[in-house]
């Protein structure tokens, strides 16, 4: 940091819940809909229209809330946020204030190997707002058109402590939170489409200093690389307005993505009194014990004890337990392939050298495994076959690649190109012959010493055997014959 | 409690309503009234009630399963205005 300056940030993050219906109505939470075809007059905001809760979104919220240690309160209390924007018809926002459903979690982040605990402050749940268009319509210059689809999507807004120090830190806490969310299921982590959003609050103090410094806000950051850019340039700009004998104000700032920079929001004598009060509409959310507990029984392993089992149980790589548990799919699809292989190790090798490599090559997301055309059962299927010999590794690699591309169990495979592995060394004994006998002059030199053309004479039998011949037997039989 | 005039601008700010200055000072007396009223509440001990949000207190859980009604996808507001117009809101930038 320069100039003996520390950074204050902490974050505020919205993920959209990933119901099929809205938060107080059964409009459908479907992305690109027609404008306006999952609406009715709750999300329309229309008079005498009553919410009524959701209660799958309210699951979901506690598994989010458990996934990121917090305790659930066992009452939430729904309240009205009220502000003037076209894209809120009611006027109001259904939100948590005062009492959130959750609280006090925590989340491990590590910048350059070194750990931290990042502290939440709490995750509530509110309401997704319409959506403004103020571009791309003829009457765009007088007119904001307002398609509320979105409008009543279930949110929840996951606060942070002002705990972390550098913008390498909020990337590594929000690739955590992204990737929590997604192996519970409650979010898709996308944050181009905003059912992932990030707002930073961002102050500087000198080090040392115990006093936290002004804070901005900084807004629009979506895309996940902008969270790093967006916070360095607010901090090397409130850096230097102090440096310059300025004074930070305490302000909104959005982030231009094309100019690289953030800009003040100038305030239109927007007033910031929400005048929170509690919505007489819902009562009060009342989660038992006995509700948060059924949630904790659904949940799956985080990927953080995932990868702590598989360097633990499996002996891998933190590396390679990194690479494995990057999606909830993949994680899943490796497990099951050591469960039905009884291979760890050999399995996180075909995932990572070939399967990974297929995946990449036809842009399959890894999010989503469910079509792959190999299946963990045909993997562990193959894995047995190199293992009882009947196929060699490295025929193994072709057989690999023709189930990617035709879905075939690898026992199918091999019958039909004939691929087998010859182990009889009788049959092996005869190519080995045909082969020293057709290489006169190289076996001589090798007599002679230049024993570094071992290798030639083994490619020499792969190439007459198609790469059948089982690679142990044919080293055998080849120092054998070339002793002499 | 006694309502200013600077509150009753504050509030309708606030309510995005359009108070003529010359109906300021009778609104803020009126506001003052009513507020009065609503503080006789002050002066009854409650200190043993519980504090509630609701009328109806016995309401723990008006909850519905994640179901999208059949009737989604066709909303009227969708099939005949498309879009909702407004007159253009000023970006903020």
């Amino acid at each position: 940091m320069a100039n003996n300056y520390e950074a204050v940030i902490g974050l505020e993050c919205h993920a959209q819940l990933l119901t099929n219906s809205k938060l107080f109505c059964s409009c459908s939470t479907r992305f690109g809909e027609a404008p306006n075809m999952n609406t009715c007059p709750v999300c329309l905001g229309l008079p005498g229209a009553l919410p009524v809760l959701n209660r799958l979104a309210v699951s979901m919220a506690i598994k989010a809330g458990l996934g990121v240690n917090c305790r659930i309160n066992p009452e939430a209390q729904w309240s009205r946020k009220n502000y003037f924007y076209p894209d809120l018809p009611k006027g109001y926002q259904i939100t948590q204030y005062d009492r959130p459903l959750a609280q006090q979690g925590h989340i491990e982040i590590s910048v350059d190997g070194v750990k931290k605990t990042v502290r939440i402050n709490r995750i509530h749940m509110e309401e997704d707002a319409g959506k403004s268009l103020h571009e791309g319509f003829s009457d765009s210059s007088r007119n904001t058109h307002l398609d509320f689809n979105r409008s009543g999507v279930p949110l929840i807004e996951i606060v942070t402590e002002p705990d972390l120090r550098s913008s390498a830190e909020a990337y590594d806490y929000l690739s955590r939170l992204k990737e929590i969310l997604e192996y519970l299921e409650v979010n898709d982590g996308n944050m181009e489409e905003g059912s992932l959003r990030c707002d930073a609050n961002v102050s500087v103090r000198r080090a040392g200093e115990e006093k936290f410094g002004t804070r901005t806000e900084l807004k629009n950051i979506n895309s996940f690389r902008f969270v790093q850019k967006a916070i360095d340039y607010e901090v090397a700009r409130q850096i230097d307005v102090i440096e310059t004998g300025g004074r930070i104000v305490q302000e909104t700032r959005l982030w231009n993505s094309e100019e690289e920079r953030t800009v003040s929001m100038r305030s239109k004598e927007e007033a910031h009194d929400y005048r929170y009060f509690p919505d007489p509409d819902l009562p009060l959310l009342v989660v038992d014990n006995e509700w948060v507990e059924t949630v904790r029984h659904s949940m799956p392993a985080l990927p953080e004890e995932r990868r702590r089992r598989l360097v633990q149980e499996y002996a891998l790589s933190e590396y390679d337990a990194g690479v494995l548990t990057a999606t909830r799919a993949l994680s899943d699809f490796f497990e099951e392939t050591v469960k039905r292989s009884g291979q760890p190790k050999t399995a996180a090798n075909w995932i990572m050298g070939d399967l990974l490599r297929f995946y990449k090559e036809n842009n399959v997301d890894t999010k989503d495994l469910s079509q792959s055309p190999v299946t963990p059962e045909m993997l562990a299927d193959m894995i047995r076959l190199v293992e009882n010999g009947t196929i060699s590794g490295k025929i193994a690699k072709t057989v690999m690649e023709e189930m990617y591309k035709t879905g075939k169990p690898a026992q199918e495979i091999i019958e039909e190109k004939g691929l087998v592995q010859i182990s009889n060394s009788g049959e092996i004994e005869k190519i080995v012959d045909k082969v020293l006998e057709d290489n006169a002059k190289p076996v001589e030199q090798y007599r002679a010493g230049k024993t570094g053309s071992f290798g030639f004479f083994v490619g020499q039998v792969m190439k007459a055997t198609g790469g059948r011949a089982n690679p142990q037997t044919v080293n055998d039989l080849l120092r054998k014959k070339l002793a002499g | 409690m006694k309502i200013s005039e600077a509150d009753v601008e504050y509030v309708a700010k606030l309510a995005n309503l359009e108070v003529a200055p010359g109906e300021k000072k009778e609104l803020a007396e009126q506001l003052s009234r009513i507020v009065e009223f609503v503080d006789q509440l002050n002066k009854l001990d409650v200190s043993a009630i519980e504090p509630t949000a609701q009328v109806v207190t016995s309401v723990k859980h008006a909850i519905r399963d994640d179901r999208v009604s059949p009737r989604t996808g066709s909303s009227d507001a969708g099939k005949t205005v498309k879009l909702f117009k407004v007159p253009k809101v000023i970006t903020e930038r």
